[in-house]
């Protein structure tokens, strides 16, 4: 292993040996295309920063701020007679709201994927699991509404809470980011290997046992990744806490009280009425900040991931390292399985008939509490669901869908929001996934260890943790406003794109993964190259997680309100036609006619929600369809 | 070469691919085909409380085909001054930090929104008064002891000088209970708490400016909420709330609060409605601002002017009060025949 590690060392070719020769002329060009979407996620880094930047330069060269003031101070008036910019109520509005968000939801999630993966029948699971991730896709509006008209009542008379309070609005995001834990805590949990839990079985353990003691340790990295997708969802969730947590900074962690985040304070400032200067600005400073905390939660998650996955707290440095640690991820949750095990044996009197009710007893009633959590989740939904649909399938109609957009509600239809959001989605498609699958087959395939691809893979987690809110500043910045493309669909679609980008080369790398190591090894010894390889034995095998991955991001993109806040419009007069046209969409109009003053528009933003929920499932359904079908032929 | 690695199942996941490959091109074919016709196109952006009235005229007015979206007055306004919108919606005047957030010269903007030179962009925006917004102070229903206040009054509840905490300690309101006073309305970024304290503060944005809002005060009375169907809902589940907002909300959830009558120094004040809005105090104008007065030599100036007399029209102005808003006409009858002027023939 004297080779040096060169960031591009994958171009390096021995000319004399030919069966180190892995790549041909033409296909190195592939590969560097490959290189350079990878590359493009610094691009948007970039970019995003750039924009942040550029619009808080003005607050943090004013007098009046002082960077320690910003950090430290404790009083957030950005506006009035004595402007005061410290920064920690909102950062505390922030913890707390995105703290007790966690605290709620890691449990439950948990608690909820155990059941999923350890206990219900196959058939309940092919049933729930999708339904709980169609649920990921609810607009956040439609909790908001529900928190404040239903939850945050109960608060008030029974504990005294303020009518904006943290804890209403903590409850319901709980349930907003429920689907992200046990979706991804589930996948984490079924891809540990069998044989750990018949080990475990056989040596007398109960079901219970098991799940809790053996898949669940051997679990752990992806659950951890599970709650820290959790925890970028809660810190950028931007509607649920503008309407429900209220809109004054306070420095408290009294989830009774109402706090603002810093979520809401770009969200309120950036679509006010104020004109500019440094509270305007201020709003660019707070996105700012939060990008460089969303930035730092990531780097220090991977780093705890890391550290599960090698089970070892040891640095360990130099070529070869890889191939250890892979070595030790496989083996150490084995070890530990075993050496928890009989550790048990010595202390207590296993097979003592007490001893053993007592253990299937603790093994029922923990099967209850987990099963108890997930017909919580679902039930918390179900009324959810039914109040949505309650208010919107009245008004439902063949007309509602079919006319075109109209000011007085008893005419309105909504064929232009629809036309937008679909289009939208498929340009959205056209732009994300070649790079987006780019840049997974660049690293998963092509790339070595070196820092460059550590860092990018860095910038790629990050990326997915930006709020959303920061990628409508973006958009409307940069695609919008520097690139002229007004407020068309290719601005639109381009915002959305860099906003999926990670979700996609995440959920494809994933995919690529799964793809047996064997298949690659047989292709290069009968002489295939490295390119050849790939294209045709692992991307052909690895396109139904590919597509389910995608399809899954784009019903992300096509539920978000915030990223498109400022390049959707609210009236298109004609159905858009083509790329450069202004469109209208779906979220953004179920928000518009929520905050209407006639009650006959909160109806049409109920049907409205109805058609994207079915336009969801769909999309869901078809991605449901390709896992199915691929698992039937699936010959490994 | 890929013949021979060729099976069933791989042909089967191409596919897949191949067919959304196949929809995504014919999307983009359908996207090259013509769209809107011979129609001009015009964007219309800016404050939230105009959106309703913009997308009204836009959808009646059969001139163009108009884009209309919101994001606040000052997304409005920088869209017109850096030419990426036609007509920009206000439901504030042009300040001097509008002209400074696009390289301009603050001086150039006079203090009634007025500019005396064009900005960076060479746009010099012009300002036309379409509509009226009124504001309606509200409390409970269940509220006997406020049925009319005056500036003074809204000044001790809403301002920081020796604010009132219970509703006896508000002066000259008879049978008025000793209980908090919990405020409920907009936020400091809305157009709608600046006009309020506009209204009952002296010298409000000015240097001289003494009295803070009781937001900015910060005692945890007035909590503050961008949405007013969340204040409305709000202030009707709490006896002893007090808030604003525009009339619109009002009139189409009759009965869910009360108005307050208000006056500037009396203690008979006028009840919100379109038919007293003359003599009610607060009554905001809602601006649409665009490139100088539209030249009819472009298809596209015409097009504006056309639209622009068209929202002065009776037919333009007869939507106004159907959205929630009061014609131009109730309030200042000079307004429309200087205006319309103003256009030319």
């Amino acid at each position: 292993m004297a080779r040096p590690l060169h960031w591009l060392s994958f171009l390096s070719h021995d000319e004399g040996n030919p069966f180190r020769r892995r790549l041909r002329p033409g296909e190195r060009l592939i590969v560097w295309a490959l290189f350079a979407s990878a590359s493009f996620s610094i691009v948007v880094s970039a970019i995003i920063l750039w924009t942040l930047v550029d619009g808080s330069w003005g607050f943090f060269t004013d007098d009046r701020v002082t960077l320690w003031g910003f950090l430290t101070g404790s009083r957030w008036q950005p506006s009035g007679l004595e402007p005061s910019f410290g920064l920690l109520p909102l950062a505390a509005g922030t913890l707390l709201i995105a703290g007790g968000t966690l605290l709620i939801a890691a449990p439950l999630g948990i608690g909820s994927a155990i059941y999923m993966a350890e206990f219900a029948s196959p058939r309940a699971r092919t049933v729930l699991k999708p339904v709980i991730e169609v649920l990921a896709g609810i607009p956040s509006v439609v909790y908001g509404f529900f928190a404040i008209l239903v939850i945050s009542p109960i608060f008030q008379a029974n504990l005294g809470a303020s009518y904006f309070n943290a804890i209403s609005a903590i409850i319901v995001m709980a349930i907003m980011v429920l689907p992200i834990i046990v979706s991804i805590s589930d996948d984490a949990m079924k891809a540990v290997p069998m044989h750990l839990r018949e080990a475990s079985l056989a040596m007398g353990a109960t079901k219970w046992e098991t799940a809790t003691r053996v898949v669940m340790p051997a679990a752990s990295s992806g659950i951890m990744a599970s709650l820290i997708l959790g925890l970028g969802r809660a810190l950028g969730e931007t509607m649920v806490v503008t309407l429900v947590a209220g809109s004054i900074p306070i420095l408290t962690l009294n989830p009774l009280s109402e706090v603002m985040t810093m979520t809401s304070f770009i969200a309120q400032t950036a679509t006010g009425d104020i004109p500019p200067g440094i509270g305007a600005d201020s709003a660019f400073a707070v996105g700012l900040t939060l990008f460089f905390i969303t930035y730092l939660v990531n780097s220090f998650a991977g780093i705890v991931v890391e550290r599960i996955k090698t089970g070892s707290s040891v640095r360990s440095k130099g070529p070869g390292t890889r191939r250890a640690r892979a070595m030790r991820a496989v083996h150490a949750p084995l070890d530990r399985a075993f050496a928890r095990a009989s550790a048990m044996v010595p202390k207590r009197r296993l097979g003592e008939e007490a001893m053993l009710r007592r253990r299937y007893i603790r093994g029922r009633l923990g099967v209850a509490l987990v099963g108890s959590c997930l017909a919580f989740a679902v039930g918390f939904l179900a009324i959810l669901m039914w109040n949505v649909l309650a208010q919107g399938l009245p008004t439902l109609s063949w007309h509602f869908i079919t006319s075109p957009l109209d000011w007085r509600p008893e005419r309105a239809g909504i064929l232009p929001v629809i036309l937008g959001s679909v289009y939208l989605m498929l340009l959205t498609v056209v732009l994300a996934i070649p790079v987006g699958v780019g840049s997974a087959i660049y690293l998963n395939e092509f790339a070595r260890d070196t820092w460059y691809t550590r860092f990018l893979r860095r910038i790629i987690q990050n990326l997915s943790g930006v709020p959303s809110i920061v990628f409508g500043l973006v958009g409307a910045a940069v695609f919008v406003a520097m690139l002229g493309l007004g407020r068309s669909l290719l601005a639109g679609a381009l915002t959305l794109a860099i906003m999926v980008l990670p979700i996609i080369v995440v959920a494809t790398e994933e995919s690529l993964k799964s793809v047996p190591f064997a298949f690659r090894e047989a292709a290069m010894s009968v002489g295939a190259t490295r390119w050849q390889t790939v294209r045709h034995h692992v991307l052909p095998n690895a396109l139904p997680g590919i597509l389910t991955g995608s399809v899954l991001a784009l019903s992300r993109a096509i539920g978000e309100t915030a990223p498109i806040l400022f390049i959707a419009n609210t009236y298109v007069k004609v159905n858009p036609g083509s790329i450069m046209d202004p469109f209208a969409a779906l979220p953004m109009h179920i928000f518009y006619w929520t905050k209407q003053a006639r009650p006959e528009f909160h109806d049409l933003a109920a049907s409205t929600i109805v058609v994207l929920l079915i336009m969801l499932l769909s999309m869901n359904a078809l991605a449901i369809l390709i896992r199915i079908r691929s698992e039937k032929r699936r010959d490994w | 070469m890929s013949k021979v690695t060729n099976n069933g199942h791989r042909t089967g996941a191409l596919t897949v691919a191949l067919a959304t490959l196949l929809l995504a091109s014919a999307f983009a074919g359908c996207l090259s085909g013509d769209g809107s016709g011979d129609k001009v196109s015009l964007v219309q952006t800016g404050s939230s409380t105009v959106l309703p009235l913009a997308e009204a005229w836009a959808q009646e007015f059969d001139g163009a085909d108009i884009a209309v979206s919101g994001g606040g007055s000052s997304h409005g306004l920088k869209e017109l001054l850096e030419k990426r919108a036609d007509l920009g919606d206000a439901s504030r005047v042009l300040k001097g930090s509008d002209y400074e957030a696009v390289g301009g010269n603050k001086s150039l903007v006079r203090s009634d929104g007025t500019v005396a030179g064009p900005a960076p962009s060479g746009v010099t925006p012009e300002k036309w008064v379409v509509a009226y917004d009124v504001l309606a102070v509200v409390v409970n229903k269940d509220n006997t002891w406020a049925p009319t206040l005056n500036y003074s009054q809204l000044f001790k509840i809403f301002t920081n000088a020796t604010p009132a905490v219970y509703w006896d300690e508000v002066p000259g309101l008879s049978g008025a209970p000793h209980q908090k006073i919990s405020i409920y309305a907009p936020d400091e970024a809305s157009g709608t708490y600046d006009y309020f304290f506009e209204s009952i503060i002296k010298d409000w944005g000015k240097p001289t400016q003494v009295a803070k809002t009781r937001l900015e005060h910060g005692d945890g009375v007035y909590h503050p909420s961008a949405d007013d169907n969340v204040i409305l809902n709000a202030i009707k589940s709490d006896k002893y709330a007090i808030g604003y907002f525009g009339f619109a909300y009002l009139v189409e959830n009759p009965g869910a609060v009360k108005a307050v009558a208000l006056s500037r120094t009396s203690s008979t004040g006028v009840e919100p409605s379109f038919a007293n809005v003359a003599s009610y105090p607060m009554a905001r104008p809602l601006h649409i601002y665009t490139d100088g007065i539209p030249s009819t030599d472009t298809e596209k100036g015409k097009a504006i002017s056309e639209y622009l007399r068209y929202i002065l029209s009776e037919d333009g102005q007869a939507i106004v009060p159907q959205v929630g808003y009061v014609r131009l006409s109730l309030v200042n009858a000079t307004l429309i025949t200087s205006q319309l002027a103003k256009l030319g023939t």
